[in-house]
């Protein structure tokens, strides 16, 4: 099979693309160019969103032309419209490249991890969230956001609050599994497992995120 | 003098062509080569090489840009010599160190030409900010720092982000059925 090194095919790059960015000397000259480029963007997918638009009314008024007095049956089959949303679901190797991809460290239980996984949503509404998955079915999540639950979880009933350490943990239980979330500084937390979480393992959890 | 007057120059042998070269882009060669084997003497060898390899390159080929022609022979000269070196610590380079297998059998010119395409498409599809990122981290090895002085962002923010998109592009290119392995 043959290889070939990435390294070196980036010196092979399309010229366009590294003149776009080559010439920038200033931070004036980069905002200038990225607005540019944000302002034909915007431009193009007003066009697209027109083209889009027209089309639409036209295969609306086709199919109504072509319609016009037929009986539908209960059976006819719905379109089924498949949008392909980016997957904001990144996995990665172990506490350390979470690190570098969240920009903050994310403490880790001393027990078995299934996963590390980052939530990482293109939108500058949601912060970018690090999850650790253990073997035992529990779950630790952190996020650079004040006071927020984002656990994820909704339905649940509230069962209680308890303070540890002067930080208020508020306790909750769902269909499958109870959680806890707290807020400390910059930082939101959430930890669930299958089971209760008693006072104990509520303590050590706080101890490793203080 | 304009990039086209001088490309203009050496296509009709006119060795003042290389001087007007050297005036004007010496400095960015310089400073590519020397971030990459971080040794004057060597970096000043590449650069050289690189005005040869213009020289014998241009006829028959004649670049539309002139810049960016410079830096990738200049850039491919300094990491073959890179790899010669007993020390690596180019950080830049080491964090790109993979090697590229596709799950098609293919010749390795067919391989790359196809695998220099994805990247292409896969640069196209960023955004400004990270496009700007990539491209001066990774194709000119700039240091973060210096990124966080065109960009405005903090060399955290930089890091995170390069980390980011690093991992996005090993994941297209997984996608898009290539394999990769640290060389």
């Amino acid at each position: 099979m043959e290889k070939v090194k990435l390294v070196d095919s980036l010196s092979k790059i399309d010229d366009t693309l590294i003149e776009d960015v080559i010439d920038i000397e200033s931070i004036e000259e980069y905002k200038e160019k990225k607005s540019k480029e944000q302002y034909m963007k915007i431009n193009k997918q007003i066009k697209f969103l027109v083209a889009g638009m027209c089309a639409v009314v036209t295969l609306f008024v086709g199919v109504l032309i072509i319609n016009n007095g037929r009986k539908y049956s209960d059976n006819n089959e719905k379109g089924i419209y498949l949008v392909k949303i980016a997957n904001p679901l990144v996995e990665l190797k172990n506490e350390i490249e979470m690190k570098k991809y969240l920009g903050f460290d994310v403490p880790v239980l001393d027990k078995k991890v299934e996963a590390y996984v980052v939530i990482d949503i293109d939108d500058d509404d949601y912060a970018d969230q690090g999850r650790i998955i253990y073997e035992d079915g529990s779950d630790f999540e952190i996020a650079k956001i004040k006071n927020k639950d984002i656990s994820g979880i909704y339905g649940a009933s509230k069962i209680g609050v308890i303070k540890i350490d002067d930080i208020e943990v508020t306790k909750y239980k769902g269909d499958n599994t109870y959680y806890i979330t707290w807020s400390n500084g910059e930082y939101s937390y959430s930890y669930s497992e299958l089971k209760n979480i008693n006072t104990d393992v509520i303590q050590k959890i706080i101890n490793i995120t203080k | 003098m304009k990039d086209e007057a001088i490309v203009e120059k050496i296509y009709l042998r006119d060795e003042s062509g290389l001087l007007n070269i050297k005036e004007k882009y010496d400095g960015l060669l310089y400073g590519l080569s020397y971030r990459i084997l971080n040794n004057l003497e060597d970096a000043k060898e590449c650069v050289n090489d690189t005005y040869i390899k213009t020289w014998d390159t241009i006829p028959p080929y004649k670049p539309s840009y002139l810049k960016s022609f410079l830096c990738k022979i200049d850039r491919q000269i300094s990491i073959d010599k890179y790899r010669k070196n007993k020390n690596k610590n180019c950080l830049s380079i080491e964090e790109l160190d993979y090697e590229i297998k596709s799950n098609s059998s293919i010749e390795k010119e067919l391989l790359e030409k196809d695998l220099v395409k994805r990247i292409n498409d896969f640069i196209e599809n960023l955004n400004f900010e990270s496009k700007t990122i990539f491209i001066r981290k990774y194709f000119l090895l700039e240091s973060s720092e210096n990124i966080s002085k065109i960009t405005g962002l903090s060399i955290n923010s930089i890091n995170v982000k390069v980390f980011r998109i690093r991992k996005k592009l090993l994941k297209y290119l997984e996608n898009e059925g290539y394999y990769y392995g640290k060389s």
